[in-house]
């Protein structure tokens, strides 16, 4: 067990790495105590878990705040990512992954908010370039390309869950359409790995309670070769900033495949 | 499995904004979406606009009241503003608009109606049209005794939800530990709001079905998908409802409901 001491020096030195291009001085604390935890809890110990290195816990971070909606959560989360050495490109497409999983509205507002600090520094602009994705033509080879990379990452029984959904088969039009975008384009684009985007998957089910999703992606990051105690970290990465009793939601949800 | 090109969802939804965001102001929040992801916004238009919206089994009016629900659970402003005046640019009055949010205060709660109630006036002011409609109140039959609302709660109950809904209100846990806030409730509900005309019995079921789903409430969405179907929405209906706030509220919101759905459809078969 890590003493206070350890605790508050970890956090010091994580928050003057976090901070540095922090554009206004943090206020004085409304309540002392409050920041107090916040130091030696969350700095000095959450964010300092070895399960999951600093910039996947970024991912389940912003993904939790992009859930949230508060714009300040947002602004700072996504601040720290592109501190962390996050370009802005990817922090745009944790958004573009999560409109399948969040909703257009909270990703309008994550993207929306998150250009805001991106614009704040010229290196960070400078970085913030066009995206350019070819892509496929038609539904039918969306839906395709889609099935085959779920197959050979994720095994061919998860595809075959996929293609087997309720809203495969009680909203076809819809759901063929949505799948064909999200697997068969955005699941395959190479801005971030398929480990991140499930990291920021996770956290969005996780924080929304989709549970029995929640336990599909957990098989499909298993079987992707993320490790047990990565999909911990994310739970514990995002269950912070969504609300603790989150965590314990999800284990018990998942807790056998672990 | 559809035979779809991206280009034709593409052009779809240039047609359908071209038609529903005639009346968007210049320079509003969402206008720099474009500069800020291309990629963004051409999933937005293919998916959305030339996709979801467009699938028939549902008129446009319906798909519109299930957006602005979810927008309303949601509780975005820009959310909120953009999808009222969608609803307004398809004809729906100003008044139906806040007949959908004096519904959804029994089942969303009073801050998320007052904000969109006051969004939503802030959009109307936008068009003198709006404005003029607006001044046209739906005026309520309000009755004067709580008991005699009561009374016609009973009736729209049975109207509305079957020969249960009256014994299976009785019945419920609310009636046993909160009695008197429970029947003061029912009155007002369906003993006033259920019966105003600026929204249609089936246009109700569909905002209470999309508010019970975007907050999660499944039990009482699996009530409530048992009482509407086949009576005032086909299953059809509800599985595009689901599928066009699911959308807004985030798509795995689709499976949990469709799920339950399911689950309804098969009890009341093994109940029948």
């Amino acid at each position: 067990m890590a003493t206070v001491n350890e605790l508050n020096e970890k956090s010091a030195k994580l928050r003057a790495f976090f901070d540095q291009y922090l554009p206004y001085e943090r206020p004085e604390p409304v309540l002392a105590d409050f920041v107090k935890v916040q130091h030696e809890l969350m700095w000095g110990g959450i964010w300092q878990t070895e399960d999951l290195d600093l910039r996947l816990k970024s991912f389940a971070t912003i993904s939790a705040q992009c859930v949230n909606g508060y714009d300040f959560g947002i602004e700072h989360q996504v601040r720290t990512g592109l501190t962390i050495g996050i370009t802005p490109v990817e922090i745009k497409e944790i958004f573009i992954q999560l409109l399948f999983y969040a909703g257009i509205p909270a990703t309008v507002f994550g993207l929306l908010v998150s250009q805001d600090v991106i614009n704040e520094r010229q290196e960070w602009k400078a970085l913030d370039t066009p995206e350019s994705w070819e892509w496929l033509p038609s539904i039918a080879q969306k839906l395709e390309a889609g099935t085959r990379r779920i197959s050979e990452v994720w095994g061919q029984a998860s595809a075959e869950e996929i293609d087997q959904s309720l809203a495969r088969q009680l909203v076809p039009e819809a759901a063929q359409i949505v799948d064909a975008y999200n697997f068969g384009e955005v699941w395959r684009r190479t801005v971030l790995s398929d480990k991140e985007r499930l990291v920021c998957v996770l956290a969005a089910l996780m924080c929304r309670g989709h549970m029995a999703q929640l336990r599909q992606y957990t098989q499909y990051a298993l079987n992707a070769g993320v490790s047990s105690s990565e999909i911990c970290g994310v739970f514990s990465q995002a269950g912070w900033y969504r609300g603790w009793p989150h965590v314990e939601d999800a284990l018990l949800a998942v807790s056998d495949l672990l | 499995m559809i035979d779809i090109d991206s280009e034709q969802l593409f052009t779809a939804s240039q047609q359908l904004k071209g038609f529903i965001d005639r009346f968007v102001p210049q320079g509003r929040l969402t206008g720099a979406l474009p500069s800020i992801s291309t990629d963004y916004v051409k999933l937005q238009d293919e998916i959305m606009w030339g996709g979801v919206w467009q699938v028939p089994g549902l008129d446009v009016t319906l798909r519109s009241i299930a957006t602005i629900s979810a927008q309303c659970c949601n509780g975005w402003g820009f959310g909120l503003h953009h999808q009222v005046r969608v609803g307004l640019s398809l004809g729906m009055s100003p008044q139906k608009i806040k007949g959908i949010f004096l519904q959804l205060m029994f089942y969303a709660g009073i801050p998320a109606t007052v904000f969109a109630l006051s969004q939503a006036q802030r959009v109307i002011n936008e068009r003198p049209e709006w404005i003029s409609e607006d001044t046209m109140p739906v005026s309520g039959d309000w009755l004067d005794s709580v008991e005699a609302k009561f009374q016609r709660a009973q009736s729209v109950l049975t109207n509305t939800s079957g020969a249960n809904a009256v014994q299976s209100s009785a019945d419920s846990l609310q009636a046993e530990f909160l009695p008197e806030l429970h029947r003061l409730i029912e009155s007002y509900e369906y003993g006033e709001v259920w019966l105003r005309s600026d929204l249609s019995t089936k246009e109700r079921m569909a905002c209470v079905l999309i508010a019970l789903m975007c907050r999660g409430h499944w039990p009482q969405f699996r009530k409530h998908v048992g009482s509407c179907i086949d009576r005032f929405l086909t299953q059809r209906e509800i599985c595009e409802l689901i599928s066009q706030a699911g959308w807004y509220r985030g798509w795995p919101y689709v499976e949990d409901a469709l799920g339950v759905v399911q689950e309804s459809l098969a009890g009341s078969s093994v109940d029948g």
